[in-house]
């Protein structure tokens, strides 16, 4: 999982949550469920920005926290899901 | 290949095995916890969801389970076919939109939300969305009409107004009824009440109705608009039956408004209660006797004790409504969406009857009282 990717992430998420909360800081494996940041509202917003930006299809039985609860997951997820669409497995 | 392992939180098509589970959540989200256990309310949810309106078509009511499979969220969904400036959509409604501790569950709302979008339908809407649902709508493109998200009120007798209101928050406000209701007595005996209503005009004039009257009348009074149900599927006889009873808000009244030829030329529906304020089902009216329409629905809910008369807005009502004094403001938010952005701008551009009988309040959950 490319660095670049991450960072990516990070930008978007402090951008989008981290600034409405006035938080100033989150660590890449920190939840962001536990910590209020997101909401179903928020959930949205960041699949949105994952499909659009990332070139990926985010079904519904992948909005999960597994997936999308920290930054490391989001990128991990992210990361799965081009890896198997280079590949051309069917998800 | 899924990215998901184990045992998920899933979101499902709603079973009967359900039901008990939906009327504990309904209770918990919308009446304080109060009546979860009415068999009324099981009842009522197994008529509306398996054997009622569009019971059985795609798309379908969904549930969403927590990872232990207990229901934990709830999206109404009924299927409709529609006329758009001529040719037949289908599209399905929305509501009841509910999730058992919110915080517990942050991704309910939105898988709910997306399960419904991602339906066979060509448009879906809502037209009960609370604020968090309305940004949930928008952010996965959906847009708000403004017209069909504001509520208008029209105040008739102002004292008894005001008690009204204050009662909805403070039950024993309603004390003060009988000292409003000679104050407002007393404002039209001076002739002094800035919110009296114009006499009727000459002819016209409004006939108690009933539900196969009405029926005959919508599916004529509709074709106002470019984008309104096909009356058919599901069928309108079976939205009035539903409508009938709305402990919360009082009696239902139907009415058609006929000119001086004794032409019917609008409908109105609403619920009446006295010394309160009266809740509008649906108007409906030829577009040069919209106005004509709405001054004989507010004469029948003064006459009836109303203190003031309650609806929702749309585009074809919207002029009417300002011209005769009515209070217009934000309540639930009218949504629509479409994967055809065509037809999103279409239906978004044109007049759309999408509320009342067409939408959702036809439905128990808005206004009944399941003791």
């Amino acid at each position: 999982m490319s660095n670049a990717l991450k960072t990516s992430i990070r930008e978007f998420v402090e951008a989008s949550f981290l600034f409405r909360e006035g938080r100033n800081g989150l660590t890449n494996d920190e939840s962001l469920l536990a910590a209020g940041l997101i909401d179903s509202t928020g959930i949205l917003e960041l699949v949105e920005h994952l499909e659009t930006n990332f070139g990926i299809t985010v079904e519904d039985d992948e909005i999960v926290p597994e997936n999308l609860d920290s930054i490391d997951l989001i990128a991990a997820y992210v990361a799965r899901k081009q890896g198997a669409k280079i590949t051309g497995i069917a998800v | 290949m899924s990215y998901t392992s184990g045992k998920q939180e899933a979101i499902r098509p709603c079973r009967r095995d359900d039901v008990d589970a939906l009327a504990g959540l309904f209770a918990r989200s919308f009446r304080d916890g109060k009546g979860g256990g009415s068999t009324e309310l099981r009842r009522y949810f197994e008529d509306v969801v398996f054997t009622g309106v569009g019971a059985g078509e795609e798309p379908r009511s969904r549930v969403f389970t927590d990872s232990t499979g207990e229901v934990r969220g709830f999206i109404g969904i009924w299927p409709r076919q529609m006329q758009l400036n001529g040719r037949s959509i289908s599209a399905a409604v929305a509501g009841s939109m509910m999730v058992d501790q919110p915080e517990l569950h942050p991704t309910a709302g939105a898988r709910l939300l997306r399960s419904f979008l991602s339906g066979p339908q060509d448009l879906s809407f809502s037209e009960t969305a609370n604020g968090i649902s309305q940004r949930m709508w928008q952010k996965v493109g959906g847009s708000q009409l403004s017209a069909g998200s504001l509520d208008w009120l029209r105040v008739v007798r102002p004292a008894g107004t005001a008690v009204a209101a204050a009662q909805h928050a403070f039950r024993p406000a309603g004390l003060m009824r009988p000292l409003a209701s000679g104050f407002d007595m007393l404002l039209q005996r001076l002739d002094r009440n800035p919110l009296a209503l114009p006499a009727a005009q000459d002819g016209v004039h409004d006939v108690e109705a009933t539900a196969a009257d009405i029926e005959s009348l919508i599916p004529e009074l509709s074709r106002t608009y470019t984008l309104y149900p096909d009356w058919h599927t599901p069928s309108l006889s079976m939205l009035l039956t539903h409508a009938e009873a709305k402990e919360r808000y009082g009696v239902l009244q139907r009415r058609i408004v006929l000119d001086r030829n004794s032409k019917p030329v609008g409908c109105y529906l609403f619920y009446a209660r006295r010394g309160q304020i009266a809740r509008v089902l649906q108007v409906l009216a030829l577009p040069e006797h919209v106005g004509t329409t709405l001054d004989a629905l507010f004469r029948r809910a003064q006459e009836l004790g109303c203190v003031a008369i309650r609806g929702r807005a749309d585009d074809v009502l919207l002029d009417a409504l300002v011209a005769r004094r009515c209070v217009l403001f934000h309540g639930a938010s009218t949504l629509v969406h479409a994967r055809d952005k065509e037809l999103l701008r279409e239906v978004c551009h044109g007049t759309a009857l999408l509320t009342g009988l067409a939408g959702e309040s036809w439905t128990r959950f808005v206004g009944g009282e399941f003791a």
